[in-house]
């Protein structure tokens, strides 16, 4: 059974444009899941569908089968969210942000674990006590990493995370995503970086003009010039 | 989930400068207003206290009854209501001081303005004051970015991407910067203590419970204000334009719409004239003694003598009653068309949660409009018990102004003078009488929570 699974998703904004033109898509669970895409593609557009922050125009997105339009709520239980530039409580510690998601979720832990989880994202331990607003783009992705595990979601939605990340630190945070799916994690991630993305993905969708014109699964992405690949689609679909 | 917000939002207001500073504030006007209010109550206590034996002594050195039913009259002393330091109200501008005669009743001066005439600039100072105009815009100014401010700072769309429905995050917001508002009040409430415990005021019973109503009153003000901002948050998109969205709300909900209001309901039913009404009073009076006059001067030319003392005593009763009717009638006439303005009036200021405010503090600190109409209208019926006797003692005493020269070192005899009691109003009527504005703040309460949800549900967390 897929975990997420989308079908017909169209998404035609109050100023006429069409972000989303019939999109089908599925991402089987454990697996990591890259949509690839330039600017304006819809890829940010199907994250905010996916947790509801904007009502489609028509088709249906299911979270572990359950209809994330009609029930959002019970659709994001199992989805867990990282932004392109994480954004949390700048004037609180990273303990204090995790306190605060964890309490959320009713599932307050002690300050021991958040440390070992911080730990585990690769924070510096200096880092614990002070205010998240002093922390790199880098550290922040962690953290917000480090908010997704809590929430314990089975699905983590992760929306161009690595842009801006210099190469060292992209290659820590894919390090981390691997992680998170050895852990039994699916992860569904958008990004324009093609070298990033036959890094980590399992199944690579590429998106043009709101439609998926192409997926590659980690055979097919072996051996091939997967730019060549993606600009040809890009081209032949504009 | 809803605790988990109440408790962020207290946390991270706690440590904002923010807090800090209006915090101080708050806690620093408390502290100098209740020194500035409980000096003067004090000086207030003790020049009542101090009328109150002069005026009785400056009874008795009357030289005669005469000149105390008709020209010195009995001074009735208004007592300071111990609750004014909340709500100053109308007290502020009434006359502390009435003289009564036999003729009419005087209000002769002791109020705030005549004290010191710089009130009337800025108004009274009172802790409603505070509670209205300053605790109101911390209120307001620190939910005014509970939603905006989120969605700038990017947070709002993690916190909606967990399974949080909008209404707990709303009720959260709420709740939350509700109790971090009750921090700078808790200090002061107990920095004001402080300060009272060096006074002592007539604190009985009933003042202890509509300090309590006062405090719920203040209380369901202040939330009705927060959830204003929480609205205004939720229809904002940017903290910047929340700030300035806020200030104006709070400017037309504060004072605009209070201010224009009684002069707009001034407008629509004016109100008497307090001077008209004087002029009225002369005018029965004269007339009145052009009356006396002419039935005396027809006697004579009828019968050819003066008149006997019993027919004048009969006909000064007569005339006097008469008198007295139509006083009665014109200052009830008086206190309808006041009674009507300020109806027309504060209906049109309870179009804010700040007028229900007002009048509901005032009615519990017994210093609003139906405490002075109350007041008043127990020294007119003591002006009819003085009168009655005064006409009573003077039966069978000359008429002739020498009889009633003064007798030095003689004290006038006034066994059996009715002396002047006020009823204050009753913890029930006040309640009876506050019904409307608390169902009017209660109504906005639950307005500005709905418009904020109703906001927040469509409200673009991107």
């Amino acid at each position: 059974m897929s975990l997420l699974e989308i079908v017909d998703l169209v998404k035609r904004y109050e100023d006429g444009v069409l972000a989303l033109d019939g999109l089908n898509l599925k991402v089987a669970r454990g697996e990591i899941y890259v949509m690839l895409g330039p600017n304006g593609a819809g890829k940010t557009t199907t994250v905010n569908l996916i947790f509801n922050f904007i009502q489609p125009t028509s088709g249906t997105i299911k979270v572990k089968g359950i209809d994330a339009v009609r029930d959002p709520l019970g659709a994001r239980r199992h989805a867990a969210f990282v932004s392109e530039d994480v954004r949390l409580y700048d004037n609180f510690t990273p303990r204090q942000n995790l306190d605060f998601f964890a309490r959320l979720q009713g599932k307050r832990r002690r300050p021991e674990e958040y440390d070992r989880i911080l730990n585990e994202m690769g924070l510096p331990e200096d880092s614990f006590r002070r205010r998240v607003k002093d922390f790199s783009k880098g550290m922040r992705q962690r953290l917000g990493i480090a908010v997704a595990i809590l929430k314990d979601a089975e699905l983590v939605v992760l929306d161009e995370p690595t842009s801006g990340l210099d190469p060292k630190g992209a290659r820590e945070f894919l390090a981390l995503l691997r992680k998170l799916r050895s852990d039994g994690k699916t992860i569904f991630m958008t990004t324009h970086d093609i070298f990033r993305a036959r890094q980590i993905a399992d199944r690579v969708g590429i998106m043009s003009y709101g439609r998926l014109v192409g997926e590659m699964a980690r055979p097919e992405l072996e051996g091939v010039d997967l730019e060549e690949i993606y600009v040809k689609y890009v081209e032949e679909h504009r | 989930m809803l605790w988990a917000i109440v408790h962020k939002e207290i946390q991270s207001n706690v440590i904002s400068s923010r807090f800090l500073i209006l915090s101080s504030l708050c806690v620093g006007l408390f502290v100098i207003t209740a020194f500035t209010i409980f000096q003067e109550m004090e000086l207030n206590y003790r020049e009542y206290r101090s009328n109150l034996i002069g005026h009785r002594e400056a009874m008795a050195r009357e030289p005669s009854l005469i000149s105390l039913a008709a020209i010195s009259g009995v001074k009735v002393d208004r007592r300071p209501e111990p609750l004014g330091f909340f709500a100053r109200g109308i007290e502020a501008a009434r006359s502390r001081i009435y003289r009564v005669t036999s003729y009419d009743v005087t209000p002769i001066g002791g109020s705030d303005l005549e004290r010191n005439p710089f009130v009337s600039i800025s108004g009274p100072l009172d802790f409603l004051y505070l509670f209205q105009v300053v605790v109101s815009l911390l209120a307001l100014l620190l939910a005014s970015d509970a939603i905006s401010g989120e969605k700038e700072s990017g947070t709002l769309k993690l916190l909606i991407s967990h399974n949080v429905p909008r209404h707990t995050i709303l009720l959260g917001k709420f709740f939350g910067n509700y109790f971090t508002l009750l921090i700078p009040l808790s200090i002061s409430a107990i920095a004001v203590g402080a300060v009272m415990s060096f006074y002592s005021f007539p604190f009985g019973g009933d003042e202890w419970k509509r300090m309590a109503v006062m405090l719920v009153l203040s209380a369901i003000y202040l939330a009705a204000m927060l959830e204003m901002g929480l609205l205004i948050s939720s229809v904002t998109k940017k903290p910047s334009i929340s700030f300035l969205a806020s200030i104006v709300a709070w400017v037309v909900s504060v004072i605009a719409i209070p201010k224009i209001a009684f002069h707009l309901g001034a407008a629509i039913a004016p109100p008497p004239s307090v001077a008209a009404l004087q002029n009225r009073m002369r005018a029965i009076t004269n007339e009145a003694d052009v009356k006396a006059l002419t039935e005396i001067r027809k006697y004579i030319e009828e019968r050819g003598q003066p008149p006997p003392k019993e027919w004048l005593e009969e006909l000064s009763r007569k005339v006097m009653e008469e008198n007295n009717a139509k006083k009665a009638k014109l200052q009830q006439e008086f206190d309808n068309r006041l009674a009507r303005t300020f109806r027309v009036s504060s209906m049109l200021a309870r179009l804010s949660p700040s007028s229900s405010y007002t009048f509901a503090m005032q009615e519990m600190a017994r210093t609003g409009f139906n405490d002075d109409i109350r007041f008043r209208r127990a020294v007119s019926e003591f002006k009819e018990k003085f009168a009655e006797y005064m006409e009573m003692r003077m039966k069978g005493i000359s008429s002739n102004i020498e009889d009633n020269m003064p007798q030095l070192g003689k004290k006038l005899d006034l066994t059996g003078m009715p002396t002047f009691s006020y009823r204050e109003s009753r913890f029930g009527d006040a309640v009876g009488h506050i019904t409307l504005d608390v169902l009017v703040l209660l109504t906005f309460n639950v307005i500005f929570f709905l418009a904020a949800y109703m906001a927040f549900l469509r409200y673009d967390v991107r």
